[in-house]
């Protein structure tokens, strides 16, 4: 009998503790604090680029509770929730339960397209708005998701944009190319860039004389390369990974093929430039690649952010920085235009968002569709430079840091 | 572009690429032969030649190749070693057993790389293995011709070595019937360890020869190991000169069908040839049933 008195003792403590801590409401409609989630790889084989994202939001999320914070919402500020998924997707989707149990208004991320397609889905399940930062599978936003909305520009519209642009180029430069030889990697990546790739070929009157899909395991090209030699197309259009690639262009170089212009379609090689340019010497030199959604690199702010990154951490403000960077400056706007921290009133705003002054290399206004992309939503080309690390925008013209050279100076006719 | 020019070219370069494989190929089978050891860190082991070669570039200056004179008695006494230490122990278990073994090695091999040497892919700059010579407008790397030559000298001082040597005797001793050559004198447990020792060593050797025209990076070994497993058994079990063919009849089979195929279907050809040497002549190709 004593024992169970003590047992009645503990739950009523419990439920009076429970119901003491449980927020009831009655603070008002303008809270001080709104949570924000932020879903990346923090650990594993991606780490250096979720942490470079989580460096990038949150300092974009001091910088606006400095100036003070959503105005809309008298001041409420800012606070990131980071989450990892360690590239696993079960990991990303318990990491969204706990996110949305922790009572944010709404999720950030995640580099990894297999995680996205999972984690929004949950977030779906639940009513939370999910912004996509910079995953391209053209599916995640062709599932007709509610409540997920995609800042970066999805595979499909990086090359459909970067051929046009290619020609837009060559025309610009007199030396057109009528042919291309495409190789590629063949797992879902190199398949579907190249069936893109080949789209945008036939409606752009460019004739594809080969199109070699391999096994990046392959240890020897010779054979591809010797087919690419004698087909002599004005464009050679690769997709591959990093070790892969080296070896495909490597013996591209030993057989001494140089076409007007080798361009990457969505060249995964391009992400450790570093070892590219190492193995590669002069060879690496003019390559362009295709890439979506970039920061407007003539923008002050973009000058401000790689001050103010070198400032407080000690380093270079990479890619991915700029990406967290820009996508909590686009959760400020929706903020601003849902002026609540309430899940439904900030889809709305998603929907609704008409944002000019963003900082996304684009003259268009970022504005979500139907099918919750972003209709403004660019793509670009990179060149590499001799003289230069990281290769730098060279097309189209107006946020090009630099003049793009078409056609190869190497071009062997 | 005459079909006999493809052809010759599709030959050439079938050849060559044989050639890497059986550097890989003929280390595995000598101790598979003689133990019965089906080792999946053969892989890992030539991906450490590939950063030891690559190291005593970037390190010491030695020209890969010069880089020999290092790398074989390092690889060989770290063969002596794993074998005394490791694989020593496991000839009476199961097959299964031995199977966990290899791939926890392999596991924890990549992984100590990946700690030590980072992900990045390593390449070495020589211009001059980085060029070609053309014979008869069909490109030759110089990296691959080489690799293929030192390789086609190392199998042919191994081959004497196994005839002429008294080691080598009681190496072929050993694997024809372990119980005879103990009654003989023969230190067999001695001969394992020497034995294990060559083959990590041509494991290494073959992963110097392949730096020069690929690049190495932790998990390379990956790629090498399946392809000397088909080899070993489509030539037949614990024959080197097997394995040697094999490998040369792999790499003209991928090459022909990567060029009168399609590359995509460039290992057909290999797995095709493997179903029916295993339906009808599962000793091996060279290897005559007993």
């Amino acid at each position: 009998m004593k024992k169970q008195l003590g047992l009645w003792v503990v739950f009523f403590v419990i439920c009076g503790w429970g119901f003491l801590c449980f927020p009831d409401g009655s603070e008002g409609a303008a809270p001080k604090e709104v949570l924000i989630g932020h879903l990346e790889p923090l650990t594993g084989g991606s780490a250096a680029t979720g942490q470079s994202l989580k460096m990038g939001a949150e300092y974009a999320v001091e910088e606006i509770n400095a100036r003070g914070g959503i105005k809309s919402m008298g001041g409420a500020k800012l606070k990131l929730i980071p989450a990892d998924h360690q590239g696993v997707p079960q990991v990303g989707i318990a990491e969204t339960e706990r996110l949305i149990r922790e009572g944010v208004s709404m999720i950030i991320g995640p580099w990894y397209s297999s995680i996205a397609l999972v984690a929004t889905q949950t977030a779906e399940r639940q009513k939370i708005p999910f912004l996509v930062d910079i995953g391209i599978a053209d599916q995640i936003t062709e599932r007709g998701l509610k409540y997920t909305f995609r800042m970066c520009t999805p595979a499909s519209w990086i090359i459909r944009k970067s051929f046009g642009h290619m020609m837009a180029a060559a025309k610009s430069h007199n030396a057109v190319p009528k042919t291309i030889s495409l190789i590629y990697e063949n797992s879902a990546y190199g398949q579907s860039n190249a069936t893109f790739m080949k789209e945008a070929c036939q409606k752009g009157g460019i004739q594809v004389l080969l199109d070699i899909p391999y096994d990046r395991k392959q240890m020897d090209f010779s054979s591809e390369v010797r087919k690419i030699k004698a087909a002599n197309a004005d464009i050679i259009g690769y997709t591959s990974y990093i070790a892969d690639g080296i070896q495909l262009l490597r013996t591209m170089k030993e057989q001494g093929i140089r076409p007007m212009m080798m361009v990457g379609v969505n060249d995964a090689a391009f992400t450790e430039m570093k070892a590219f340019k190492e193995a590669l010497g002069d060879y690496s030199h003019y390559i362009i690649d295709y890439m979506g959604h970039a920061m407007n690199r003539k923008d002050p702010r973009y000058k401000a952010l790689v001050e103010g990154i070198a400032k407080k951490y000690k380093k270079d403000a990479d890619y991915p920085v700029e990406i967290g960077y820009q996508s909590i400056y686009l959760a400020r706007e929706v903020l601003e235009l849902a002026k609540s921290s309430d899940r439904e009133k900030i889809r709305e705003a998603f929907t609704k968002l008409n944002y000019k002054n963003h900082m996304m290399a684009s003259e268009e206004p970022i504005r979500f569709g139907p099918d919750g992309q972003n209709q403004g939503a660019d793509a670009y080309f990179q060149q590499v430079f001799p003289d230069v690390l990281t290769p730098p925008i060279v097309w189209p013209a107006k946020f090009a840091e630099r003049k793009i050279v078409w056609p190869d100076p190497a071009w062997k006719k | 572009m005459s079909f006999l020019t493809e052809f010759l070219a599709a030959l050439i370069y079938g050849i060559l690429a044989g050639g890497v494989y059986a550097l890989i190929a003929v280390g595995l089978s000598l101790y598979f032969g003689l133990m019965g050891i089906v080792n999946f860190a053969h892989g890992s082991i030539v991906m450490l030649g590939m950063y030891a070669a690559y190291y005593s570039f970037t390190l010491l200056g030695l020209h890969p190749y010069l880089s020999l004179v290092l790398v074989i008695p390092l690889f060989f006494l770290f063969g002596m070693a794993l074998e005394t230490g490791l694989f020593r122990f496991m000839y009476k278990a199961p097959h299964n057993n031995q199977f966990l073994l290899t791939c926890g090695l392999m596991i924890v091999i990549n992984n100590i790389a990946l700690t030590a040497f980072t992900a990045n892919t390593r390449t070495l700059q020589i211009p001059f293995l980085e060029a070609g010579f053309s014979v008869g407008g069909i490109v030759i790397s110089y990296g691959r011709f080489l690799a293929f030559l030192v390789g086609v000298v190392f199998y042919l001082l191994l081959t004497l070595f196994l005839r002429k040597t008294m080691v080598g005797k009681a190496i072929r001793a050993s694997a024809q019937n372990r119980e005879g050559a103990k009654l003989c004198g023969i230190n067999v447990s001695k001969i394992f360890t020497y034995t294990f020792g060559l083959g990590i060593m041509l494991a290494g050797l073959a992963g110097l020869l392949i730096l020069p025209f690929s690049g190495a990076y932790p998990d390379v070994g990956d790629t090498f190991i399946l392809s000397a497993f088909i080899i070993i058994v489509l030539g037949g079990m614990g024959k080197i000169s097997a394995a040697f063919w094999a490998s040369l009849i792999i790499g003209v089979a991928e090459a022909m069908g990567s060029t009168f195929l399609s590359s995509g279907v460039k290992y057909l050809f290999p797995f095709l040839l493997f179903i029916v040497v295993l339906l009808f002549r599962p000793t091996g190709l060279f290897v005559r049933r007993t």
